[in-house]
Formats: C-alpha cells, structure tokens, sequence
C-alpha cells in the first residue's frame, strides 16, 4: 500500500467529515424518536432534546417540530450539519470512496429541497436520509481501517459518538469504554499519543477532554517547537 | 479525411439510433451525483454547477488524429526551445525572427528568469492547445496556445468512464481509442522531472473554479493535493507540512494557479493562495514547477502570431497545422487592414483568457468601435486581430433535438523526453446557435472526443 501524507487541514476536514456523519446519524434519530413523542405523549419532548444540543426550540404542533428540528433559525439545525458534512467530502473528495462522496452529495441535495416545504419533511424524508447515511458507511467501510485517512474519518465519529452520548444522556460508562477504542485509533495516527486519564470525571469535564483529543494528533508545528 | 469522418460518423448514428434515448439523462445524474463541476463567477456570486454535457462526441479518425497530433507536437516542441531560448541567449530576437520590445513588453515575460535552466530544460510539460475545424479548408486552424494552467482533461476523463457503462454498445463495435490512462501520462511527466520528493498538485482551493479537476487528477496520478499554506520552504527546498508536525520533501508540483499568485515573496504580495518563498527553492534546482514560471511569454496572443516562424526557426520545419489569420496592430500595414476591415475581425486583448476580452467587429455599436478603435491606437501592443474562422458546427443533442452548435478542441501534450499527445481532448460547444464563444467560463458544455482507428485502405 503506498505511504499516504496528509496535512494539518486535510487531517482536520477528514476528522470533521465524520463527526457530522455521526451527529446527523445520532440527532436525527434523536428527532424522529422524539417526533413520536411529541405527536401525543410529550409535547416537550423536543424541547428537552434541543435544550440538551443548545438551543431553544419553538412549535406548536409535531409537524413544525420537524420544520424546526431541521430547518430552523437556531445554531444546531440538521440541515447545517449536512451543510458542513458537504463541504468537508467536497475538500476531501479525493480521500473519499466515491460512493461515500456520491451519497453525500445526494443526501445534501434531499435536505436542499425539502427546506422550503413544511409538508414534505415526513417519515419518507426521515427514510431517504438513514438510507443514505448507511450509503456513505457503506462505502467507507469497503477500505476503512487501511489508510490514516480513513482513521480520521473513524476518529472523528467516535469521538462525536461520546461527546453526544454524554450531552444527550450522559451515559459515562458507555463514553469510557468508547475511550478505549479512541486510544487504539489514536496511538496508530501519533504513536507517541497518550491518553489523559478520563475515569471519575464530571461530564463537563469530560467533555472537554474529549473534545481535546485531536489537538494532541494533529498538531501546529510551530506549537511543538 | 473528410470522407474517413463522414464514414465514422455513419457508424456512430447508426449505433445511437437503436440506444434507449433515455438513458442521457443518466449522464446528468453522474454529473451531479459525483459534483463533477466546473464553477462560475457571475455577479460576484459562486455558482456551483456540474459542467453541461452532450451525448454526441466528436469523432476523429486516426488518420486524421495522426496529423494533429504530429502538428500540436511539432508547436509544442517549438514553444519550449522558444522558451528556453527567451531565457537564455534570445537568438531568436538577435536574429530578428521575433521584435525584441514584443517579447520584453510581453505580460508573461518575467526577466528575473533569463539564464536560469528549469529541470530537464523543459518549461511547457503540460500544454493544452485550441484549436477549430475550418469549414472552409476542412483543416485545423490554431486559435490559442494554453502553456500556463491549460484545464479541463478531467472532465472528458471522467464521463469516458460512464459513457461505458451507460451505452457499451459503441465501445464494443466501435475501434474507440483507450484514454484512461492520461493520469499516469501526467504522473510520468512529473517523475521525469521531479528533484528528489513528492509530487503535489497546488491548488488554489475549494472555491476555484476547477476544484473538482485539481482534486480529481491529484486521486487518480497519486499525488498529494494542496493548498499554498499547507507548503513550505526551508532552506530553499519546498515541503508539504504533514499533521503530525513533521515536514515531507516535494520534489515537482503541478501548479494550479497563475505566476501572479506563485510566490508572495515574488509576485503578488498580497496573494493567498501562494507558497512564499517557493521561486528560491525553483531556481535553486530543487523543485521542480509544472509549468514552468514565466511561460506566459509562450502563450500570449501576440507571441501566437509568430509561432509558425519560430517552428521555422528552431526546427527548420514547415508549420504542420495553420495559425488563423492574425494581424498585430504594432504593425503600420497590419494596422491600416485592421482599420479598413473591422467589421469582418475579431479583436483580442492579449491579457484576457477564458473568453474575456473578445470582441467581434461586427457587433460593436459605433461608439463601441470608435471607444476600441481609440484603444487599440493608444495600446496596440494590447490586442490582436484575426480573421473569424467559419469553424464547423459540431451536432450536438439538446432536448431532444439534434442541432448544430460551434465547437473547439483542445488537445493535450504532456512533455518528457519527447511530446506525447492525449487521444483524447476537451470538445466545447456554445449553448447557443451561431455563437462562437464556447469558452466554459462563458456557460459553454463540453462532449467526449473519439480517436477512432481507421483501417488502411
């Protein structure tokens, strides 16, 4: 296999690149699970859940809990996370399968159109975006594992699979053994890295930590000296 | 030749006739699907938008692809002892073959350059050069040598691979000429001159126009892709920084972006997008530039005019292919017929591309051509006249229908040891009837090339 180089800023995109794959995999099942809830049981239900993500949601019925969820005026709207995941597989497209890119693609192309249409953000929409998101794993799990680049990728989403896991339910020993496999991947991209010790911290804390873990992989050269 | 086309082209409708006509919508889906784009500026705004695309390609015989191919190689040799001459002991102007005020006045010459010596003596690795079918004379007339950042090849190379898969039929009866391997083409060409290191393609970034041909080539010729500050010299020798903190040599780069923007250190101080102190570590000898700094001496519309007496010159050969008819209003005679005959010309400003500063007399207002008439007397070393070239329309299928639009061709020469022309090249149509601009900067589509063999008679 030839040797692979990558930069601080590709290192960074790629990174990133699966963070938003697994915050719009998590939130959006998040949002369709409180959907149900808000229909008939809690109509609060989504309030809670975006209070927790940071910002303040406001509807009055279910459907315009969707609208909102996803195309809203509010920092941690859906359709931004797809923005970004669109931009990161255009800047890194040719560290990408090009499946993976493809799907990525479309599935930004599904949340663009919908965007000015309150009727059409249904189930069917919630169908088409996890059949897509399961196209681009697909796809990047045809080589991942192989190249650093692709170690990124996998970086990224499991740290934003802790990160979101203590924001939403602040699920600690889930986050920790979740750690164990960050250090694998960690030590294979900076094989001096170490891990700071994580047990027994408060989620805040945590958090931080968590959030840290790549700057002690990709790092400013001009910062070492 | 016209008669070998005509059969080539019998063989083709006679294969698309029977196709499912509604399988070219897929090639549209491609192109989205896959952002294969070439972005525009209009109105100060980014516009993201795949390249158009026509199903019909154009179609050359071998025999006939033989002749271009031997008179693009024969220019682009040409070009490059032009310029390693221009930089070292400019015969060509001792030797009154080319006025020295026209090289020197030249937007593109860049004298800090004279006597320095590039890797191999090469200067134009990557030439791409424009060409039309005259209707007239059945042959190609050169419009435009491209020896700087010529683009497109990514886009041909890419729906070659569709096309394929979406109607196999023509590639199983039709002998297609295989293009495919044009990234390895490329790759040779930077191994070959490459000082010890990588080799990077430098890219301006996501918002340049040709984003998806920078990242594209990169992937499939195995080179790393970067931005200007993702780069660094040290100690006159460039590397690509990596994330780890560590620094990989580079050894040739193929520069995606204009001298201008190179170097902030040399040229524009205010650029970006450029690697600063990247010209030490180039005429230290330890990197190598594809193409070359200072090649735009090589394609500046006025330097064309006298291309055919360089080819003379250095290769005491007869020019293969025809330049179109150009006048250099420097000229008094040239200049008078300018005068008498501007409705029939067209006028080129020598510092413009992609289609800007183009101008047909014909459609000028008469305070339109009394304002240019007035510059080019001011700056006549500015423009350029040609005659317009009646080029072939080339067929094209748009909604449904079959209708001619003018298209050009842009042929792609790589250089090593010896030119090596791609069977291939970027077709561009105008959207429009009767339109010549086909530039894709001007909204123009583009179509797939076949070099087709043709049996010996």
């Amino acid at each position: 296999m030839p040797k692979q180089y990558l930069t601080k800023e590709m290192a960074n995109n790629l990174y990133w690149f699966g963070r938003y794959i697994k915050r719009l995999e998590i939130e959006l099942d998040a949002v369709e699970v409180t959907f149900d809830k808000v229909i008939d049981v809690d109509p609060d239900a989504g309030r809670t859940l975006f209070a927790r993500l940071g910002a303040t949601l406001h509807y009055k019925s279910a459907t315009e809990y969707l609208q909102e969820a996803i195309y809203g005026e509010h920092p941690v709207r859906l359709f931004e996370i797809v923005q970004h995941l669109r931009e990161n597989a255009i800047i890194a497209r040719n560290y990408l399968h090009a499946d993976t890119f493809a799907a990525v693609i479309q599935l930004h192309r599904h949340f663009a159109k919908h965007e000015h249409s309150i009727y059409d953000v249904d189930y069917h929409f919630f169908d088409h975006a996890f059949e897509m998101i399961l196209q681009i794993w697909g796809g990047m799990h045809q080589y991942l594992q192989y190249h650093k680049s692709d170690r990124f990728i996998q970086l990224g989403e499991m740290i934003e699979k802790v990160d979101l896991r203590i924001r939403l339910d602040e699920q600690m020993e889930f986050a920790l053994l979740l750690l164990e496999d960050i250090d694998v991947v960690a030590k294979s991209l900076t094989p001096d890295y170490r891990q700071e010790r994580m047990t027994g911290l408060r989620p805040e804390k945590m958090l931080q930590k968590v959030n840290r873990i790549i700057d002690h992989i990709v790092v400013d050269k001009n910062a070492k000296l | 030749m016209l008669h070998e086309h005509t059969k080539l082209m019998d063989q083709f409708w006679k294969i698309f006739e029977v196709q499912d006509k509604h399988k070219i919508k897929d090639f549209n889906n491609y192109m989205e699907k896959f952002a294969v784009n070439f972005n525009l500026y209009k109105d100060g705004q980014f516009i993201e938008r795949p390249f158009p695309f026509d199903v019909i390609p154009r179609i050359i015989g071998s025999k006939a692809f033989a002749r271009l191919d031997a008179g693009v190689s024969q220019r682009v040799t040409a070009l490059n002892l032009f310029l390693e001459d221009i930089y070292s002991e400019q015969r060509i102007i001792k030797d009154k073959i080319i006025p020295e005020h026209f090289v020197l006045n030249a937007k593109g010459y860049e004298p800090g350059l004279k006597g320095f010596m590039p890797p191999k003596g090469i200067r134009s690795h990557i030439s791409g050069i424009d060409l039309v079918l005259d209707s007239k004379t059945h042959d190609w007339v050169i419009l435009e040598d491209n020896l700087r950042v010529p683009s497109g090849a990514s886009y041909p190379l890419s729906v070659r691979n569709i096309f394929r898969k979406i109607y196999p039929e023509f590639f199983e009866k039709m002998p297609i000429r295989p293009i495919l391997d044009y990234p390895q083409q490329l790759r040779k060409t930077m191994d070959y001159v490459n000082r010890g290191g990588i080799n990077v393609v430098l890219t301006p970034g996501r918002f340049n126009s040709a984003y998806y041909e920078h990242s594209y080539l990169a992937q499939l010729m195995g080179a790393v892709l970067a931005r200007g500050h993702e780069l660094t010299v040290i100690d006159k020798h460039l590397y690509l920084k990596q994330y780890d903190g560590s620094n990989v040599r580079v050894g040739a780069l193929y520069r995606r972006l204009d001298d201008d923007f190179l170097d902030p250190a040399r040229y524009n101080p205010e650029s970006l997008i450029g690697v600063e102190g990247i010209m030490e570590a180039y005429l230290a000898g330890n990197v190598a530039i594809l193409n070359a700094p200072g090649n735009g001496v090589g394609d500046d519309k006025g330097i064309y005019y006298f291309v055919p007496q360089m080819i003379r010159y250095y290769l005491d050969e007869e020019p293969i292919l025809s330049n179109a008819p150009t006048y250099l209003p420097v000229f008094e005679k040239d200049m008078a017929y300018i005068l008498e005959n501007f409705e029939t010309l067209v006028i080129k400003d020598v510092a413009e591309a992609g289609g800007y500063g183009v101008q047909f007399g014909n459609r000028l207002t008469e305070l339109q051509r009394e304002d240019l008439i007035t510059l080019i007397k001011k700056d006549p070393r500015r423009f350029i006249a040609q005659e317009v070239i009646d080029f072939y329309d080339e067929e094209c299928y748009i909604n449904g229908q079959i209708v001619p639009r003018k298209a050009d061709f842009r042929v792609y020469v790589t250089m090593t040891d010896k030119p090596q022309v791609w069977p291939c090249g970027l077709t561009r149509f105008a959207m429009e009837e009767g339109n010549y601009l086909v530039n894709s900067s001007q909204g123009g589509g583009f179509k797939d090339t076949w070099v087709m063999e043709v049996p010996d008679a």
